[in-house]
Parts: structure tokens; sequence; C-alpha cells
């Protein structure tokens, strides 16, 4: 899969650094194990981010529906992130690809200054649009597509987000 | 992403703008820009050939309602991005579904967003362009 983009990858494990250019990988002996990017903060490598996760998910054998709702998902937070998190300041993304019990799941890590999506409140589908605009339309497409959506503080710096859904097979928001 | 511009003559006219790429938050500008400009050279329909749109994300929303702005002639804010984009869209659409700025043949996976958006209910949406044009017509009455 041709990448041109600024980004660095691992096998699976720890494995080789791959260096510049591309990054998909499979996990080898354990398919759990899934394949990892690092990628320049920049809107221009978003399609290098949906790339990936699309790759990645048909090599863990999720279904498209499963991979086009977690691409989704990964685009706008990845989108938030380099935006407003790093403020298109210099940075990077890492995007890890796994298993996670039976289903997939996308974790993303940044440098960025703290912030929990669920700080944002949940929209009320049955309140007026204006009302459910306001909790921002990134998030609030990032929960409909998603089972899960966890955050945490890094403890070195930065937040992890891990987006889940729970079978590899399965129709948004279920 | 690639645009192009195609005008349609007639007691309706209508521009159409051709979209092939994927619209996210790195080309969203660009449908803005290729709106304003048909805005400003005089369009008022604006017809968006959505058929070859790979990835459309929430920003791709925000370009969509920017064209109805510009197609009605109203000013938009500064901020096409963020919060108050998100408002401001969601504060007109509350005002139902508009009737400037029209979607052609969006694919599956576009019409999933538009739809879980809850934007389908803004904007009109046809498969057929030949349709799209006589509603044009139809609703100014030509």
């Amino acid at each position: 899969m041709p990448y041109n983009a600024p980004c660095t990858g691992k096998l699976g494990r720890g494995g080789e650094e791959l260096g510049a250019g591309m990054a998909v990988t499979e996990g080898g002996a354990d398919a759990n194990i899934g394949a990892r990017l690092v990628v320049t903060a920049d809107v221009r490598y978003l399609v290098v981010i949906r790339q990936f996760v699309q790759a990645a998910g048909a090599a863990l054998g999720a279904s498209q529906r499963v991979i086009d709702d977690l691409v989704q998902a990964a685009d706008e937070l990845c989108a938030n992130t380099i935006l407003y998190g790093y403020s298109s300041q210099a940075g990077e993304i890492e995007v890890i690809v796994r298993r996670e019990g039976d289903g997939l799941a996308v974790a993303l890590r940044d440098r960025a200054p703290v912030f929990d999506p669920a700080s944002v409140r949940e929209p009320d589908l049955d309140a007026p649009l204006e009302e459910r605009a306001v909790g921002g339309l990134g998030i609030f497409l990032s929960r409909k597509l998603t089972d899960e959506l966890r955050h945490r503080a890094r403890a070195s710096g930065g937040n992890e987000l891990v987006l889940v859904k729970h079978a590899l097979s399965g129709s948004a928001g279920s | 992403m690639e645009i192009r511009v195609e005008q349609i003559l007639g007691s309706a006219p209508v521009t159409i703008l051709r979209l092939t790429g994927d619209l996210d938050s790195a080309s969203y500008r660009e449908l803005i820009d290729a709106a304003q400009q048909a805005c400003e050279a005089g369009a008022r329909r604006l017809l968006l050939d959505l058929s070859a749109v790979g990835y459309m994300g929430s920003s791709g929303l925000i370009a969509l309602h920017r064209a109805v702005l510009l197609a009605r002639g109203s000013q938009p804010a500064e901020s096409e991005a963020g919060w108050r984009a998100f408002r401001d869209m969601g504060e007109d659409a509350a005002q139902g579904r508009q009737g400037a700025v029209r979607l052609l043949s969006p694919p599956p996976a576009v019409r999933r967003v538009l739809e879980t958006a809850g934007m389908d209910q803004y904007f009109e949406i046809y498969a057929d362009e030949a349709e799209a044009l006589r509603a044009f017509a139809e609703a100014t009455g030509a």
C-alpha cells in the first residue's frame, strides 16, 4: 500500500522499525496484535490514517461495515486532535489497530493537552438539531459509530483514545 | 479533491459542482471556495454531484452548509470549522429543508454520514440528475 507521508511503524509486538514510508503490518503469529502507525499530526495525512485503519481492519478479519465505522470515527477524532489538541502545532499521532475480545479496537495516542471527549455532553437525539450540534458533530459521530469510546490521560503526557466495536461484523452503533 | 463546475442555463439556471475525491478536514475548504466562486458569479442554485466522493467527514457537512449560506447570499461567519460552525449549521438546519443546494447520488457511506448527523433532513437528495434539475425548475415555478 503506497503511503507518501512522513510516518514510521513497527511490526506488531515492538518489532522492526520500518522508517519513513508505510507502516501497515500484520501481527505475525498473534493476529490480535494488529498494526501500528505513527504519523505527523497534519490534516493532509488523515487519508493515511483512514487507509491504515481500513487495511489493518481488513487484515484482522473485520467486516467492511465495522471498518467503515472505525475509519470515520478515527478520522473525526484525529482531525479534532490535529486542529484543536495540537492547534496545528507540530506533533504526532500513533494509531494502533488490534483485536479486542470478539471485536476490533483502534487506539489513538497523542501528546496534545489532555481532553476527554466524554466531557462533551451526550447529544439528545430527540432535541432540536441546534442543541445536538452544540455537542460537537465530530465527537457526536464518533460516539454514534462506536460501541465504546474510552479515554485516559497518558502518564507521560497526552491522551489515549480507544475506539471499540464489540463484534467483527455488525451494524453501525451496535 | 477535484471539483468540476458546469452551468445549466435556462429559466432556472443551476450550477453543478462535480466532486471527485475525499471530502475531509484537509479538503473541505476547496468545496467552500468553489461554491463561493460560483455564487460570486451569480449562482443561486447549486447541485452538488457527490457520486465520486469516497469519504466525507463532519468537515464535509460544514462545507455543505456553507454552500447553502453562499447560495442564499448570506454572509457566513469567519469560523468555518469548529464549534461555532457546528452551532451555526444546527441552528440553520432546524429551520427545515432548504432548496438552494441539492445533492446528487451520494454513495452509501456518504449518505450514512448525512443520516447519522441528521442532515438528510436538510438536503433534497436525488439519484437522477434530470430529476434534480426538474425539481429546481419546479421550485422556482419555471
